[in-house]
């Protein structure tokens, strides 16, 4: 194995490790299950501005949970440049699957029996394919599984004729809880470090 | 039996960076290789140095103009941002070269 290699494979490791908190998990998570209950109680659209909240959350709790025990760093212009194109790549994928679908099965005249039982399937739908998005440009390669757990809840609404917000709820909550449990191991693991004033 | 040593030449191991040959300032160079800067915490996570040990190494690779060392507040808190200079970059890859080719003649 190459030098090269082998720091390439430590900063690939380094950049996961950054993610290990479990802040992103809880918070979009929590952001999904939250539009779901939105849906729910006929708030639907409001609900809709959660993300940008969840982006402020999480910045905050990175500065107040991560960054004493992990410090800060900017990564070279290259992962910058990956991480912005797989946020393009993820924003654009949940357009694109969520445009194709509503497309399909609302505007498409009469209905066929298929898009009618997978409708209530479509926003679990777009969020698996955002979450299989995330795990590629990322390389959290646990999204695939959060993909998986909105796919299986979006084809259970289909299947029992349920509403689609029980999906979001159902898969916010699940990966929600996956991001607590990875917290709790995180502030475990890293113990927060004295500021260096203290020294 | 002992292992051959011919490929070894003893010029290269006496050229070897003495600044980047102490441990504990080449895991401060391989942290900072692999970002275009991070802070001091980072720092210490990542090597396990306590605040005073990591303070003096990182003095040292400044004054041989390896690192650069940039103190600021960041909401009332002191905040020290480090990167490797472009002269501590090549010396590190340097290093790192110098002692894989002697591990290789090792065999």
């Amino acid at each position: 194995m190459t030098t090269q290699t082998v720091l390439t494979k430590a900063e690939r490791r380094l950049f996961r490790a950054f993610w290990q908190d479990g802040l992103l998990d809880i918070i979009a998570g929590a952001t999904v299950a939250l539009i779901g209950v939105g849906w729910l109680l006929g708030v639907f659209v409001p609900a809709l501005g959660l993300p940008i909240v969840g982006v402020f959350a999480w910045q905050g709790a990175r500065r107040r949970i991560t960054e004493p025990r992990l410090g800060s760093v900017e990564f070279s212009d290259a992962r910058v440049h990956d991480i912005r194109h797989g946020l393009i790549a993820i924003v654009s994928l949940g357009l694109v699957v969520g445009g194709n679908l509503i497309t399909r099965v609302w505007l498409a005249g009469t209905p066929t029996p298929f898009t009618q039982w997978f409708a209530p399937a479509i926003p679990a739908t777009i969020i698996a394919a955002m979450s299989l998005s995330c795990a590629a440009a990322l390389g959290l390669w646990r999204f695939v599984a959060y993909g998986v757990v909105f796919g299986v809840a979006g084809l259970a609404v289909a299947e029992f004729d349920s509403e689609p917000w029980w999906a979001l709820i159902t898969g916010g909550a699940v990966v929600a809880l996956c991001g607590v449990d990875m917290l709790v191991r995180f502030l475990r693991r890293f113990p927060e470090l004295p500021n260096e004033a203290e020294w | 039996m002992p292992k051959p040593t011919q490929g070894i030449n003893a010029k290269d191991i006496a050229s070897l960076d003495r600044i980047m040959h102490e441990p504990a300032r080449l895991s401060v160079a391989a942290s900072l290789s692999l970002v275009r800067s991070a802070d001091f915490v980072f720092l210490q996570s990542q090597t396990g140095m306590t605040g005073g040990n990591l303070s003096s190494h990182l003095k040292k690779l400044e004054e041989a103009g390896y690192l650069s060392i940039t103190k600021s507040f960041d909401r009332g808190r002191p905040k020290t941002t480090l990167a490797l200079t472009d002269a501590g970059r090549a010396a590190f890859e340097s290093y790192i070269g110098t002692i894989s080719a002697l591990l290789r003649a090792v065999g």
